[in-house]
């Protein structure tokens, strides 16, 4: 947009976006500029009343944040996994063993079904409905 | 601005993703005083303002792995989760608060009190308080986030336009509300 800014356009840029026109968006920036050389008193008057607000709210600053809220988040942060768990998992060969595992654990089953009640490990393999779920149920917490 | 979003926190992210130590502390270095600002300009309680940081912040963790870089920038999307979670907190409040006045209701343009008061800060914060939510969200998001106006947009979810016409009324009410602050 090349057309000329009107006075009233400034007004309303720098009631939004303060005193400071390096702060307003970019597309209007030139805009304003060219008006600052063409009206220079009116465009000062508006961006020094903008500006003395923008000055007043500035005062206002947050607290700094607690040493307890820090290690709270760094407590939640994701854990690297141990790198030869990171190698296994990586070549393939943990979903293989989980997959051996399970087939094991269903052959089991099947053989001794009739005999016992079932184990917890059977009641997570039954429930589990896929293989990454199995994997998190068999190995715990990763 | 047509280009896809280059997002300034994709790379760290990723590395947040594996677990490295070194990119979580600086995420968190990079992020958490924002938020928490955020959120205590929002809700105007320091204490509250933790617990939205931090919850923003489990979520932002639980994200990292999932990101898909592209579709929008981190910050504008951890801004939105802060910002949802401040507006939560902000409706419990008013329900709690049906049977009994808020604590907080400014009364505006009061030169008296704009006048009386001494700290300047405490003024700005009554005066941001007192303001409607969208223009507090509005003001909170540009003139102390410092984001761009298609960025606070994105985050409130509304036109450029209707931000611009936010933060115009919310300046005025608070130049007003604060006239005689230096």
């Amino acid at each position: 947009m090349n057309g000329a800014m009107t006075l009233e356009r400034f007004e309303q840029l720098a009631d939004a976006y303060g005193g400071d026109v390096t702060r307003w968006p970019s597309d209007v920036r030139d805009g304003a500029a060219e008006l600052m050389v063409l009206e220079p008193e009116a465009t000062a008057r508006l961006l020094q009343v903008a500006g003395d607000l923008d000055h007043v709210l500035d005062q206002w600053r947050a607290p700094a944040i607690s040493a307890g809220l820090q290690a709270a988040v760094l407590a939640a942060a994701p854990r690297a996994r141990a790198a030869w768990t990171r190698w296994i998992w990586g070549t393939g060969l943990g979903a293989g063993l989980v997959a051996a595992g399970a087939a094991g654990l269903m052959a089991g089953v099947v053989i001794s079904g009739s005999l016992a009640p079932a184990s917890d490990l059977e009641v997570v393999a039954a429930a589990a409905s896929s293989y990454d779920e199995l994997a998190t149920a068999l190995a715990g917490d990763v | 601005m047509g280009q896809a979003l280059a997002d300034p926190d994709a790379e760290l992210l990723s590395r947040v993703a594996q677990g490295d130590p070194a990119a979580v502390r600086a995420l968190m270095a990079r992020k958490l005083p924002r938020i928490h600002a955020l959120a205590f300009r929002m809700l105007g309680d320091g204490s509250e303002a933790e617990d939205v940081a931090q919850e923003a912040f489990v979520r932002a963790w639980r994200q990292a792995s999932a990101w898909r870089p592209g579709a929008a920038r981190f910050d504008t999307w951890l801004h939105r989760v802060a910002m949802n979670l401040c507006y939560d907190r902000l409706r419990r409040r008013r329900e709690v608060a049906t049977d009994t006045p808020p604590e907080q209701v400014d009364s505006g343009p009061a030169p008296d009190r704009g006048l009386e008061a001494a700290d300047t800060s405490a003024a700005v914060a009554a005066a941001m308080a007192a303001l409607p939510e969208r223009q507090r969200e509005a003001i909170t998001l540009c003139h102390y986030q410092d984001l761009g106006n298609i960025e606070a947009a994105a985050v409130m979810g509304i036109s450029v336009e209707a931000l611009e016409s936010l933060l115009g009324r919310g300046r005025r009410a608070l130049r007003a509300a604060l006239a005689g602050q230096r």
